[in-house]
């Protein structure tokens, strides 16, 4: 009787152990957004239930939004105006925020769409739910606003909050926007969707320009890269990043291969593609010729030497991910990888500069912003959510909210 | 170590399974159902075997020397419950016996709601978590991300049904799962003999894993709740084809008669 009684016991304690992990996924934790604004000398956090407003010289918290926790969350990256007067925010809900930048306020300027209560956690159906969140951050050029919702709607606003159009033709139901578009000098929008295709959109219109034929291999996530030939450059959870022609309606022409899921958006500089996988490894690739000029990795293996038994093949990989875009200062290349470590390698040859990687603690993900001088890295799953480096990799400040 | 075994053990092969369902198919709900009914046909020989140990108790409980002790032992339950356990222990049989496929079912329900989550990943930490438990010799990527939705539901959330002017979602699916482990607990469980302490915590178990499993698929995302009542409704289907279901037990009133 004792042994059924402590069974009926271990299943109670069983069932209220999994029922603690309950519940939906409406308010999932991302990696954090950022921003930097010389002009005002601040830097914008979002990350869980605040916009952080940061001293760039010192990483103290100058303000927040909301003033208090509420049912939002926001992640996606803060965008600024070109006139630095306005800061532009999406939450999880699915509402577009305008802050004042340059001295901070706790009531936004507008919000977006302009019926709902902010702060309840509603978004624009009314209930609180996942389909419409902000994931992707706005593109802001010239006084437009292009605001790239979760549910698949690319949303083109003024600098007063109101939509001038919105563009949802995509490919099907579930054409989800998790990156922010590119723009060209023509002022055409190239949009990446998860559905694998890409879509050219008339950004003073909102039309429909031209949109890949076919899936391009596998979702994108990342916003693409842009040369002055015409080309676009994407990667993709296909493990491959893509080379689009925009000048003969999407065409698409040899990409370059990685060993793992392109997360991030490339970063290009003069000729050069630099780009990360989830596998840790990363690349610099020769548009032009089409030739990878060097390749390294996280963890010092060679990159596409595979795993080295079965066992490795069915075990779960070491989270050494690239996930963020690099940041190409000067000669060198900048990136982070899950696995806590911030590189800075030379971008003629790969070859690690003198002193790095720096550890960081916590995870990273978000991909290196520079503010002048300095470097920020965003952190996960510590209680420093944004470190500042110098371009030699000296910690100058980490930023820790107020309790 | 314990949480990689684990990892590789469980998860990697039910989230690698579900998604290369979903790679052929295109409907994550589906690949949910196919891959329950695969997974109840592996652990049909635990079913098969838990019906001849409960075989074995029903026949143990018709014997002469069992009816003996409970007229022997009436009045003094301390030494009954001795007595019936020292009989199990001589004739080999569990008591629980009923109690051990749903007991079994545990690591696989917790197994398949981490892969489901997993793979209904909603948010990018998710997703690039999602790439570290993909095979490597898999294409499976291609097929994300995973088109959540089926039906008025979405199965990353626990699933309520709103009718217009109605401000109230009504969780359908918690429902459903709360009926089908109801009659698949009252369809595999054997005629019960009064008095008897198994078969009293057997009625107990009846009665709780209907209303616990109905709060999980209330409170879980819906395919967790397509699991449960996929599984549920194999199993009857599995009982049935065998001869074993207890039609005689679907209603309490009707199982009492007929144990008098």
């Amino acid at each position: 009787m004792r042994k059924r009684k402590l069974l009926l016991l271990a299943i109670i304690f069983g069932s209220l152990f999994i029922s603690s992990c309950a519940g939906g996924l409406g308010t999932a934790q991302n990696w954090p957004g950022v921003a930097a604004d010389l002009e005002n000398g601040l830097v914008y956090l979002a990350y869980g239930s605040h916009v952080y407003f940061i001293d760039l010289e010192t990483g103290r918290e100058v303000g927040r939004f909301p003033a208090e926790k509420d049912k939002r969350n926001f992640f996606a990256p803060p965008a600024l105006t070109g006139d630095g007067s306005q800061l532009i925010f999406g939450d999880s809900a699915g509402i577009l925020y305008s802050l004042d930048a340059s001295q901070y306020r706790s009531e936004p300027n507008w919000t977006f769409p302009s019926n709902v209560t902010a702060g309840s956690g509603n978004g624009s159906n009314g209930n609180d739910s996942t389909s419409n969140r902000y994931i992707a951050g706005s593109l802001i050029q010239g006084d437009r606003i292009f605001a790239p919702a979760l549910n698949g709607h690319l949303y083109a606003l003024n600098q007063e909050g109101e939509q001038v159009w919105e563009f949802n033709q995509f490919n099907s139901d579930n054409s989800e926007l998790w990156a922010s578009p590119a723009i060209d000098d023509d002022g055409v929008l190239y949009l990446p969707s998860m559905d694998h295709l890409i879509y050219a959109i008339d950004s003073n219109s909102g039309e429909l320009l031209w949109k890949s034929a076919e899936s391009l291999g596998g979702a994108i996530a990342g916003t693409p890269a842009l040369n002055d030939q015409s080309e676009l450059f994407a990667g993709n959870l296909g493990s491959l990043m893509v080379r689009v022609d925009t000048s003969t309606g999407g065409g698409v022409s040899n990409g370059f291969p990685a060993n793992g899921w392109i997360w991030s958006g490339p970063a290009y500089h003069e000729g050069i593609l630099y780009y990360g996988d989830m596998t840790g490894a990363f690349y610099a690739v020769d548009t032009a010729t089409g030739e990878q000029v060097w390749t390294f990795s996280v963890d010092g293996s060679q990159p596409g030497s595979g795993s080295s038994g079965i066992l490795e093949g069915i075990s779960p990989q070491e989270k050494i991910g690239i996930a963020g875009t690099p940041l190409v200062v000067g000669e060198a290349v900048y990136f982070v990888s899950e696995n806590s470590k911030f590189f800075a390698l030379d971008r003629n040859n790969g070859v690690p500069l003198r002193g790095w990687p720096v550890e960081v603690s916590g995870n990273l993900y978000t991909g290196p912003v520079q503010a002048g001088e300095l470097i920020l890295i965003a952190q996960v799953g510590t209680d420093d959510l944004l470190s500042a480096y110098d371009l030699e990799g000296k910690k100058i400040w980490s930023f820790r909210p107020l309790e | 170590m314990i949480g990689n075994i684990w990892d590789t053990l469980i998860i990697m092969p039910m989230l690698n399974s579900l998604l290369w369902i979903y790679s052929i198919l295109g409907n994550f709900a589906i690949a949910i159902i196919l891959f329950t009914i695969l997974v109840r046909l592996i652990t049909h020989p635990l079913t098969v075997r838990q019906l001849k140990g409960t075989q074995a108790m029903q026949d143990m409980q018709k014997s002469k020397e069992w009816q003996d002790m409970q007229k022997k032992y009436k009045n003094d339950k301390q030494k009954l419950q001795q007595e019936q356990m020292r009989l199990y222990k001589e004739m080999g049989v569990n008591p629980l016996g009923s109690c051990l496929p749903t007991l079994i079912q545990f690591p696989i329900i917790i197994g398949l709601y981490q892969a489901v989550i997993r793979a209904l990943a909603v948010v990018p930490l998710q997703m690039t978590g999602l790439f570290y438990y993909i095979y490597p010799f898999s294409n499976v990527s291609s097929a994300l991300p995973i088109d959540s939705r089926f039906l008025w539901m979405d199965l990353s959330l626990p699933e309520r049904l709103y009718i217009p002017g109605i401000n109230l979602g009504f969780p359908i699916l918690a429902i459903l799962v709360l009926v089908t482990t109801y009659f698949q607990s009252r369809l595999i469980t054997p005629p019960a003999q009064p008095g008897e302490q198994g078969a009293q915590m057997t009625q107990m178990m009846n009665l709780y894993m209907p209303l616990l499993m109905g709060y999980l698929a209330y409170t879980f995302a819906a395919g967790l709740a397509l699991y449960f009542i996929t599984s549920n409704v194999v199993t009857i289907l599995q009982y049935a084809l065998m001869g074993r279901a207890n039609w005689s037990n679907m209603l309490p009133s009707f199982g009492r008669k007929q144990a008098d």
